[in-house]
């Protein structure tokens, strides 16, 4: 048993008590005829000896019992827990999103906090006890000490965040930390909500893992996912694109609004199963530039998933990398579009640039090959005029001539420049051979010679609004068809028009987009659709090489700000001297971090809602970017707390009960009041002085 | 005899009521000098008692001659012989006799004078005496109904001792060596005596055995009932001691069960040696006390 040492120095009250028995209370005189007979009956009066007084004075034993039990009290007198003693024992405490949940006594994370003071209450003046927080990265907040004072400063200073969690980072922050220790007890106080921890290394199983589980409530309903997407289907549409999870048991009917700012702009019902999602688009064509806001409601016992942001960017211009000896229509064709930003190179530079490695920096986002086709594949998306790149099928399918074609292709592009007044010629020649044998046909990567447009693919973004109906074509290698490609312009001689995606491995996948005819050898130049075409096609291409208009961020991941002229925000803070700072969504403001890169990063996301970028200048702050971050974790809003704690393949910890110390006090206090009442009752019964 | 002075004791009523009184003394005592009491001694009274041979020096005047005609042998008469009680009274006046309402003291000294009167009245010699820690004689002894005004202002002007406190055993012994005690003894107190009674008691009885003593003990009804309720310390009026005291139901019964066998104590000692002992609360009508109590238990009629 446990006493606090403060309580010894109320001992002197027992003498205190005793004297103030001795000076008791002051009595009403009374003279009367004789105490002769009250002497009889009071024979102890007569015995002016204090400590005889004492022996008979039953109220004075039961004060004296009061205050000793008062006193007892006082000393918060507990019985130990059965804990080791002597061995060092860290707390991981989990701080993730889900610990946000309210709970009939708080949330989660206070009743894990509490549950943290328990252990560090229990603890032996010579153990050893660190405190470590976790959710997507862990964070000693104190290393192992024997100041209970320090690891509860340390409890209390615990601060709850919007994060997922990384258990197995955990683990291996409280392995190394009890390396410097033998014996380590490692208390996980969690909800366990992110499941069973896999794939972690062999000796972080054999952990002496003790499971303190926190948390009920399994009901909760969030927004899993948020996003952006441009719809093809119509012109310039922006749909933004959210997600649902019921977490719960029960099927729950929920309103998800769309908020621009604070004005709501839509809402819809939803009916959600258990343990299902469901989708919802929204109209954002309107709100580019802005920061919307999703919401669902009720949002279930997490709160913390029930909003997310996302800011629609208006896009930006693709760029595209033009490969080849240069062409007028193309080139021309390229710059009608604002959208568009277009730049040449020969492909004796690309071929260079490539094998220096330089490409890979290049900020192009599709490649356009102009009659001159590289021997290797192209690392993202990309459009082949007139040549074909190096495809197996076109080598087993076209003999051992893969290369010729291309080159072949390539020098009629060269030849080709007057070829273009000869398309009503084609058209004759064409229309002759419709009725033509199928047998006839070229095979694949071979050339054929004034094919008839006979269909496209309508429902291909590239051929949007375009009529192919004009399009005469001299000459052009028939594409391969069926397989993985696509053909999206047939002829009477075969595929002039086909889209394929390449998946290299452990690399994204990249579309391609394979024209057999070099436009000099066609009448295309001349028509509308040659123009909104190569539109059309750079505009899918470019949206598929990632370059979202959406932003939106997760909790726990940075924000990097490149700057308004590419990487030049440091210089531009330290010239002009204004401060940039992130303002998170409780108005706390940090600074940025720059990177040898130039660039500038927070870190510090670990709450949910929108950070704004300010730079503080004299002219007063400006905002310059927002930032909007969510959770989005699917993990995170399946709140419900497991009762085991399953790590690795083996390893399961069970929950078990805080190894708290039993409090003593309020029983002495019971003793104490109920030897009061006694002491009152006889006070009252007069029984004796 | 004042009668203005005598109504603080006793009123014209009672006086009346007790002038037919007389005191009953069960012991035949001898007497200092011829009264109206049988005596043992043979003497001049018309009440023939006994006959004796004659010796020689008898008064012939006594000879029966007609015994001596029939038998011719000298035989005297002998008579009854008629003598005076003597009535003692003895009255506590320590200070612990001023309490109570009505007044231990005022009580005493009424019966007292109650007593004397019928004793004066019936030709007894009476003497009254006061004690506390010492012995004042009050009156007496003297006889005669002339004599009443002097008892009962004696008994009027006498007062508490302020500073002297009780002494039983003192009070007696110097009572009882100051004159004989052949007679009717009359003891008032309350007892209240750290010394006890017994010594008291027993020097009253050494003195004689024709001796009748009667002891009255008086007390309050607030020393028989206490009227108290909570925390007190009390001050004896003698000795100062004091008692502190938390009064409550069971102290009080306590107190009660020490005053009944203080009382059966006195009761039982007096018992023992023929004395005849009453108990008596200020309360108590002091008329019933004498017209009926006394006359009911003989000592008067």
């Amino acid at each position: 048993m446990i006493f606090q040492l403060f309580a010894w120095s109320l001992i002197p009250l027992i003498p205190a008590l005793i004297a103030l028995y001795f000076l008791k209370l002051k009595r009403q005189e009374k003279v009367i005829s004789s105490t002769f007979l009250w002497a009889r009956s009071l024979e102890d009066l007569h015995v002016n000896a204090p400590f005889q007084r004492m022996r008979r004075s039953l109220l004075l034993l039961l004060q004296l019992l009061i205050l000793a039990a008062l006193i007892a009290a006082a000393s918060k007198p507990i019985i130990e827990s059965e804990v080791e003693i002597g061995v060092s024992r860290i707390i991981l405490l989990d701080v993730s999103a889900s610990m946000n949940v309210e709970e009939s006594g708080g949330t989660r994370l206070e009743l894990a906090r509490e549950k943290a003071l328990k252990i560090i209450e229990s603890m032996q003046p010579t153990d050893l006890t660190g405190l470590i927080t976790f959710a997507a990265r862990p964070k000693v907040l104190q290393p192992l000490t024997t100041d209970k004072a320090k690891l509860t400063r340390a409890v209390g200073a615990v601060e709850g965040t919007s994060l997922p969690t990384d258990f197995t980072q955990a683990l291996k922050t409280a392995a190394s930390l009890s390396e410097a220790s033998t014996g380590s007890e490692i208390y996980v106080v969690s909800d366990a909500s992110f499941g069973a921890v896999k794939g972690i290394p062999a000796e972080l199983e054999r952990l002496d893992l003790k499971f303190i589980p926190v948390g009920e409530k399994t009901e909760n309903v969030g927004i899993i996912e948020l996003d952006v997407r441009r719809d093809f289907g119509k012109e310039k549409r922006t749909e933004v694109f959210g997600s649902v999870l019921n977490a719960g048991t029960e099927p729950v009917s929920v309103t998800l609004s769309f908020f621009e700012g604070d004005v709501l702009r839509d809402a819809v019902e939803l009916e959600i199963a258990p343990g299902k999602t469901r989708g919802r688009v929204f109209d954002g064509t309107e709100y580019v530039g802005k920061v919307l806001r999703l919401e669902v409601e009720p949002g279930g016992a997490l709160g913390v998933d029930d909003r997310a942001w996302i800011r629609i960017d208006p896009p930006e211009p693709v760029d595209v990398l033009m490969v080849g000896d240069g062409n007028y229509y193309l080139e021309n064709v390229l710059k009608v579009d604002p959208m568009i930003r277009a730049r040449r190179v020969s492909l004796g530079a690309y071929t260079r640039l490539r094998r220096e490695g330089r490409l890979e920096d290049d900020p192009a986002d599709v490649f356009l090959f102009d009659a001159a086709c590289p021997e290797t594949l192209p690392d993202r998306p990309s459009i082949y005029v007139g040549c074909l790149p190096p495809f197996p099928e076109l080598t087993e399918e076209a003999g051992d001539k893969p290369d010729g074609a291309g080159t072949e292709g390539a020098a009629d592009g060269e030849a080709g420049d007057g070829k273009a007044g000869a398309a009503d010629d084609a058209n004759e020649i064409g229309a002759n051979e419709i009725g033509a044998d199928e047998a006839r046909k070229a095979a694949p990567g071979e050339t054929v010679e004034n094919p008839i447009i006979v269909t496209y693919d309508e429902g291909h973004p590239a051929n949007r609004f375009i009529s192919f109906a004009d399009l005469f074509v001299a000459e052009s290698i028939r594409l391969p068809e069926g397989g993985r490609f696509r053909s999206i312009l047939d002829s009477s001689k075969g595929s002039l028009a086909a889209t394929l995606t390449l998946t290299p491995p452990g690399q994204p996948a990249v579309e391609l987009l394979l024209l057999g005819f070099d436009i000099r050898n066609s009448n295309w130049p001349l028509l509308h659709s040659f123009v909104m075409f190569f539109s059309n096609a750079i505009s899918w291409l470019g949206e598929g090489a990632g370059r979202a208009a959406a932003h939106r961020y997760r909790t726990g991941e940075m924000l990097v700000y490149r700057g308004e002229s590419g990487g030049e925000s440091g210089d531009e803070s330290d010239d002009g001297g204004d401060t940039l700072v992130v303002r998170d969504p409780t108005g706390r403001e940090s600074p940025l971090v720059e990177q040898a890169t130039g660039e500038l990063i927070y870190a510090g996301t670990t709450q949910t809602g929108v950070y704004e970028l300010r730079r503080a200048g004299a002219e007063g702050d400006e905002v310059i970017l927002r930032f909007p971050v969510s959770l989005l974790n699917r993990k995170e809003s399946r709140i419900a707390p497991s009762d085991t704690l399953k790590v690795g393949a083996s390893a399961q910890a069970q929950a078990q009960a805080v190894p708290e110390n039993r409090d003593l006090w309020k029983w002495f206090a019971l003793v104490s009041l109920a030897v009061l009442l006694v002491e009152w009752w006889m006070y009252n019964r007069r029984m004796t002085l | 005899m004042s009668d203005t002075r005598t109504t603080a004791l006793l009123d014209k009523e009672f006086i009346a009521k007790i002038e037919q009184l007389e005191l009953v003394s069960r012991k035949v005592s001898s007497g200092q000098t011829r009264g109206e009491r049988r005596s043992k001694r043979r003497g001049m009274s018309t009440e023939f008692a006994d006959y004796r041979q004659y010796v020689a020096g008898d008064d012939l005047r006594h000879l029966d001659w007609n015994i001596y005609g029939r038998l011719d042998r000298l035989f005297l008469r002998l008579y009854e012989e008629e003598e005076d009680l003597c009535l003692n009274i003895l009255v506590d006046r320590s200070q612990s006799m001023k309490f109570g309402d009505p007044e231990k003291f005022l009580y005493a000294r009424r019966l007292a004078a109650a007593l004397g009167y019928i004793g004066l009245v019936n030709l007894d010699r009476v003497r009254v005496c006061s004690f506390s820690d010492h012995l004042d004689l009050v009156f007496g002894p003297a006889r005669g109904r002339r004599q009443v005004w002097k008892l009962l202002d004696g008994l009027e002007n006498l007062e508490i001792d302020e500073e002297g406190g009780t002494d039983l055993a003192r009070g007696c012994r110097d009572f009882a060596v100051s004159q004989s005690l052949t007679g009717i003894v009359i003891f008032i107190s309350d007892f209240f005596d750290r010394g006890g009674f017994e010594e008291a008691l027993r020097v009253l009885l050494s003195r004689s055995t024709t001796t009748e003593i009667y002891v009255f003990h008086v007390l309050a009804p607030e020393e028989i009932d206490p009227p108290l309720s909570g925390d007190f310390r009390l001050v004896d009026s003698e000795d100062a001691v004091s008692a502190e005291v938390s009064i409550s139901r069971p102290l009080l019964k306590v107190y009660k069960r020490n005053l009944d066998a203080f009382r059966a104590e006195i009761q039982h000692y007096c018992t023992r040696r023929g004395i005849t002992y009453v108990f008596t609360s200020t309360d108590v009508s002091f008329e019933q006390l004498v017209l009926g109590f006394l006359r009911r238990r003989g000592l008067l009629k």
